[in-house]
């Protein structure tokens, strides 16, 4: 990658949501009518009779069902990208984490809309909550659509809590360029401002994020296997033959994963050209995509093998003629069934050709397939065991009506549509983590223009003597103690590089200077261990909502059940363990999440009516480095000395 | 005292100790129930050669992933090839002795004449011939071993080898797949899960993981503490895999209700004495090292990672021996397994833990002393 300093990487990152050209409006307006006529053949559906798609008896479940599969399935990569890679430490998931979780959030956001969609009364979609009602109905935990609501429910608010957390720093750095550049009172500097919590960059908020982050991603990842595994159980929890097979959880999973990945690739080609991200978002990080492909192209492949292997080592008559069927029967299946081994196996495999996986015209059209293939993949998964079950005299056959089709294409529409919007009024690179990773490479920021060369020559001493710690005590600062009354001073130093910092805090903590705090771009977790911080409390946090989602979940799902049983009568499940833990899983996660952002809002003192500190810089969002020293009045002199000589850019007091 | 002296005495006492494991099976053998040792070699054989080609598939997959984590553990994980000898000894055992070990039983041993209900074997019968059935696996441990072999041998000379580390990982996944389907779901022809063979190789590289912990530790490879720190969260992340793919299989099986799949399910899950093994399961192989490991000191700190590692591989050999044996127990109309233990599969355990320790410090000591993970990873 380009080596770029930390203020060209804000440039280019909020340089991107910058007022719109003609060709974004252009873009918009399309997407704009595609929602038109997702909502005006919605409302027709709605109005007319569900008589008007083209499910019937005994298929049941069409292309809305097929495309809730499919949009959950995009949803998947946004988190996998951003969470596991977070937690193994990819290199590569910096440029591209923030726009795949972007993509997790509308995917969901579209996918929720297909049950709406197919229930036809859309009115009543609030009776599966469980709620006290006249009805005396409550939703049966033993039902996997039951779960789904759950699942998918908690993996919405898990990966906006998920995406906005990581957003809190680029935002402070918004709303700090727009304060900049607009002033304080342009609608769109409080929309930052307001956004970014007062997020100040402190060392104890850093301390608190990363931590929060890091647990964020823990609970993060098996939400995302639990999820689509709970969607594929949608079909495997029935008997029917080609739905009915233990191996759905991870091979929904990995084709959530292929297809999200393969999406990635669709909105990271386009969006790099338009928003000038090409020294962000470089070919490496494609070909990090495209290998990811590889992977997930493989297990794939390994899935269609087993699934029709295991149809024919069960020696099962009925499952060896579904697929027989499916494979080669006369049915509109047989080309899509087959168009999917092409489409998601056969062609990424050209990705093994290295030149492949940097070509950004080999790069969008084979994920354009992928993407093509893995709705296909639903289209047969869904209608074709419905169509096909055990007795011939109930066969039947499914042909989609061109309202189907129109609502599907509408609801591709409805997507890109959020994530334009998107791109254009949010960060769409974590700047803050390229930041970092350009501070871990050793890329020093070159020194700005303008900085006194008097001040530079002792620190170019001290960047040398960094490391070691000093004994001398020329220069000493007096030892302020903790329990010594408030400072009724506070003495702001601005340093130009991290190293700078660092080696000032090292400096002060050797002088015997207590309550420093350090204001950051991005988290420098070298200061922490100077400052002697110990790990974060968000963990109890975290662990608290854990435990206490796990027991709410079997609650909830033992209690409804004796109330559903005393109610409506019959044999009582009170406590079928095996399917409750789902849902005591998904509030494992929903309340290990929602503890852990309180967590971090209580203890990072984040929330929007907070003013930032007084005195606080506008460029340490960006590329400064700030250091607040509480001190008494007669003090002050003293440690304005100190902090010239220890490279301070500038230094302020503020009471 | 020399400085080869410790290692030629631990030398001798794994040699000591393997010669004792075969011996005791060789003599219960010759005097005791045939077709039950032939039972424990299966465990043995479905426990170890998943963990030691485990091993080397985590190098690969290091190199594949350029994971710079593991530094000069990778090198461990290379040793893993010396567990060649015993997985294929373990085999050639099982293909030989089947006719001799089953003769007593059944009338013609072939395969899975142990199951009076065959029921499912329309159309599979040349699939499930013992001759075919031993071929096959043969013929993929073989390329696997093969593939592992010339890979480890390029790693450990500093060379490219990512295309083989390809091949390593493909080749675990097809051989260990075969395993799954041939010798554990088709000891019981009418019962069948999809998942199976997945789960096979998901928790042979649990094993693996944990047995990689232990090779490391052994020759002082765990420092830094983060790398510790590292191996740790690998084993727990594996430990949830495993659980979720058995998990994932119990579940849907439980919702179907179908009496071919129940087979499997009901008498080791619903009725005791096997209830209470699958218990000690949850409790110890999918559920405890989540718990257990839990805090950081325990991941960080040598001596509780290494116990937690030993802790993983006792159990799952209990996990292999409850995969494996009732099934042989297993009919239509029985609802309650007995816990059929043997000295035979401490035996056979015995000999193969200090062959598979033998292998490895062979490779180890014919494996050049520099740092593969430095001169091979970046290529």
């Amino acid at each position: 990658m380009e080596r770029l300093t930390y203020a060209q990487i804000d440039d280019a990152v909020l340089g991107a949501m910058a007022p719109a050209r003609r060709r974004y409006v252009v873009i918009m307006l399309v997407l704009g009518g595609l929602v038109a006529m997702f909502f005006t053949l919605w409302i027709h559906q709605a109005r007319t009779g569900m008589g008007v798609a083209g499910i019937n008896s005994p298929v049941g479940w069409g292309v809305y069902i097929a495309s809730f599969v499919f949009w959950v399935g995009i949803a998947h990569s946004g988190t996998l990208i951003s969470a596991i890679l977070h937690l193994v430490r990819a290199k590569w998931r910096t440029a591209v984490a923030r726009s795949a979780e972007a993509m997790t959030i509308f995917a969901v956001m579209t996918a929720g809309l297909f049950p709406l969609i197919h229930l036809g009364r859309v009115g009543v979609f609030y009776y599966i909550l469980p709620y006290p009602t006249t009805r005396q109905i409550y939703p049966n935990f033993l039902s996997p659509l039951v779960w789904d609501v759950v699942a998918i429910s908690t993996y919405f608010t898990v990966s906006l809590v998920f995406w906005y957390v990581g957003l809190l720093p680029d935002l402070a750095s918004a709303r700090d360029r727009w304060h900049r550049l607009v002033g304080p009172h342009h609608p769109r500097t409080r929309f930052y401002h307001a956004l970014a919590m007062g997020w100040s960059g402190s060392g104890n908020q850093w301390r608190h994020h990363g931590r929060a982050y890091l647990f964020f991603a823990a609970l993060a990842t098996p939400l995302v296997i639990s999820v689509h595994s709970v969607v594929s159980w949608d079909f495997a929890m029935s008997i029917l033959p080609g739905w009915h097979t233990t191996m759905f959880p991870p091979y929904f999973v990995a084709g959530a994963i292929h297809s999200g990945l393969a999406m990635v690739i669709v909105l990271l080609l386009p969006m790099r050209k338009l928003l000038r991200l090409e020294s962000l978002v470089t070919d490496w990080h494609f070909d990090c995509l495209a290998k990811t492909l590889l992977v997930t192209t493989c297990i794939m492949g390994y899935s269609y093998i087993i699934e029709p292997f295991t149809a024919w080592y069960s020696g099962n008559v009925i499952e060896r003629q579904f697929i027989h069927w499916r494979a080669f029967g006369d049915t509109w299946l047989t080309p899509g069934y087959w168009s999917m081994w092409l489409l998601n196996v056969i062609v990424p495999l050209a990705f093994f050709v290295p030149r492949l996986r940097r070509s950004p015209t080999a790069l969008m059209l084979i994920s354009l397939g992928i993407t093509i293939g893995m709705w296909l993949e639903r289209g047969v998964i869904v209608p074709a065991s419905l169509a096909h079950d055990f007795m011939p005299h109930a066969w039947g056959q499914y042909v989609p009506r061109p309202i189907e089709w129109g609502i599907l294409l509408g609801s591709f529409g409805w997507f890109f549509f959020w994530f334009f919007g998107f791109a254009k009024f949010l960060p769409t690179i974590a700047a803050n983590e390229v930041k970092e990773e350009t501070h871990r490479d050793g890329l020093p920021a070159p020194r700005d223009a303008g900085v006194s060369p008097a001040l530079c020559a002792p620190c170019d001493w001290l960047l040398e003597n960094a490391k070691s710690s000093s004994t001398s005590d020329a220069g000493k600062m007096p030892a302020r103690h903790e329990d010594e009354t408030p400072a009724s001073r506070y003495v702001w130093g601005t340093f130009d590089t991290p190293a700078a910092l660092i080696a000032a805090v090292r400096q002060l903590r050797d002088d015997g200077v207590t309550g420093m705090e350090t204001y950051t771009p991005f988290r420098l977790q070298e200061v922490e261990k100077l400052l002697g911080r110990g790990p974060s409390p968000v963990r109890l946090w975290t662990l608290a909502g854990a435990l206490a989602g796990a027991a709410g979940g079997f609650a909830l799902a033992i209690g409804l059940a004796a109330i559903n049983g005393l109610v409506v009568g019959g044999r009582i499940s009170y406590a079928v363990i095996v399917p409750y833990c789902v849902i005591a899983f998904e509030g494992t996660i929903l309340l290990g999440v929602l503890a852990n952002v309180t967590g971090l809002f209580f203890h990072g003192r984040l929330g929007s009516a907070r003013p930032l500190p007084r005195g606080y810089v506008r460029r340490i969002s960006e590329d400064r480095f700030g250091l607040l020293i509480p001190c008494d009045r007669e003090q002050v002199g003293a440690m304005r000395e100190r902090l010239s000589t220890l490279c301070a850019e500038a230094i302020h007091v503020v009471e | 005292m020399s400085s080869n002296e410790p290692h030629r005495a631990q030398t001798i006492a794994l040699a000591l100790l393997a010669t004792v494991g075969v011996a005791a099976w060789v003599v219960m053998y010759w005097l005791g129930d045939r077709a039950r040792l032939w039972q424990s070699l299966l465990v043995a054989f479905v426990y170890f050669s998943p963990l030691a080609g485990g091993l080397v598939v985590w190098s690969a997959v290091v190199n594949l992933s350029n994971g710079r984590w593991t530094g000069t553990m990778e090198k461990a994980a290379l040793w893993g090839l010396g567990g060649w000898a015993v997985a294929i000894a373990l085999f050639v055992l099982l293909a030989a002795l089947f006719v001799p070990s089953w003769a007593s039983r059944c009338e013609n041993p072939t395969w899975a004449c142990w199951q009076s209900d065959r029921r499912a074997d329309a159309g599979k019968d040349f699939w499930l011939s013992s001759e075919f059935l031993f071929a096959r696996n043969a013929a993929a441990l073989l390329a696997f071993w093969a593939v592992a072999a010339w890979y480890v041998r390029r790693r450990m000379r500093g060379l490219p080898a990512r295309g083989l580390a390809t091949g390593v990982v493909l080749l675990y996944v097809l051989s260990m797949t075969l395993i799954g389907y041939d010798l554990v779901m088709s000891l019981d022809p009418v019962w069948f899960s999809s998942l199976l063979a997945p789960y096979v190789f998901i928790s042979g590289m649990y094993t693996a993981t944990a047995a990689w912990a232990i090779v490391a530790a052994d020759s002082g490879l765990l420092e830094p503490t983060d790398r510790r720190h590292d191996l740790g969260k690998l084993i727990v992340t594996f430990s949830l895999l495993t659980m979720y793919m058995m998990y994932g299989q119990l579940l849907c099986i439980w919702y179907g209700n179908l009496p071919p799949e129940l087979r499997f399910v009901v008498p080791r899950l619903r009725h005791p004495p096997m209830q209470y093994v699958s218990l000690l399961l949850l409790g110890t192989v999918y559920l405890g090292p989540l718990v257990l490991m839990l805090p950081r000191w325990v991941k960080r700190r040598p001596a509780p990672l290494r116990l937690m590692a030993v802790w993983v591989l006792v159990f799952m050999y209990v996990e292999r021996w409850w995969l494996i044996v009732p099934t042989f127990h297993q009919g239509h109309d029985v609802i309650s397994l007995p816990i059929d233990l043997h000295a035979g599969d401490a035996a056979v355990a015995l000999a193969a833990v200090a062959g598979t320790a033998l292998g490895i410090r062979h490779v180890r000591r014919a494996g050049p002393d520099h740092d593969v993970a430095e001169k091979g990873g970046a290529t």
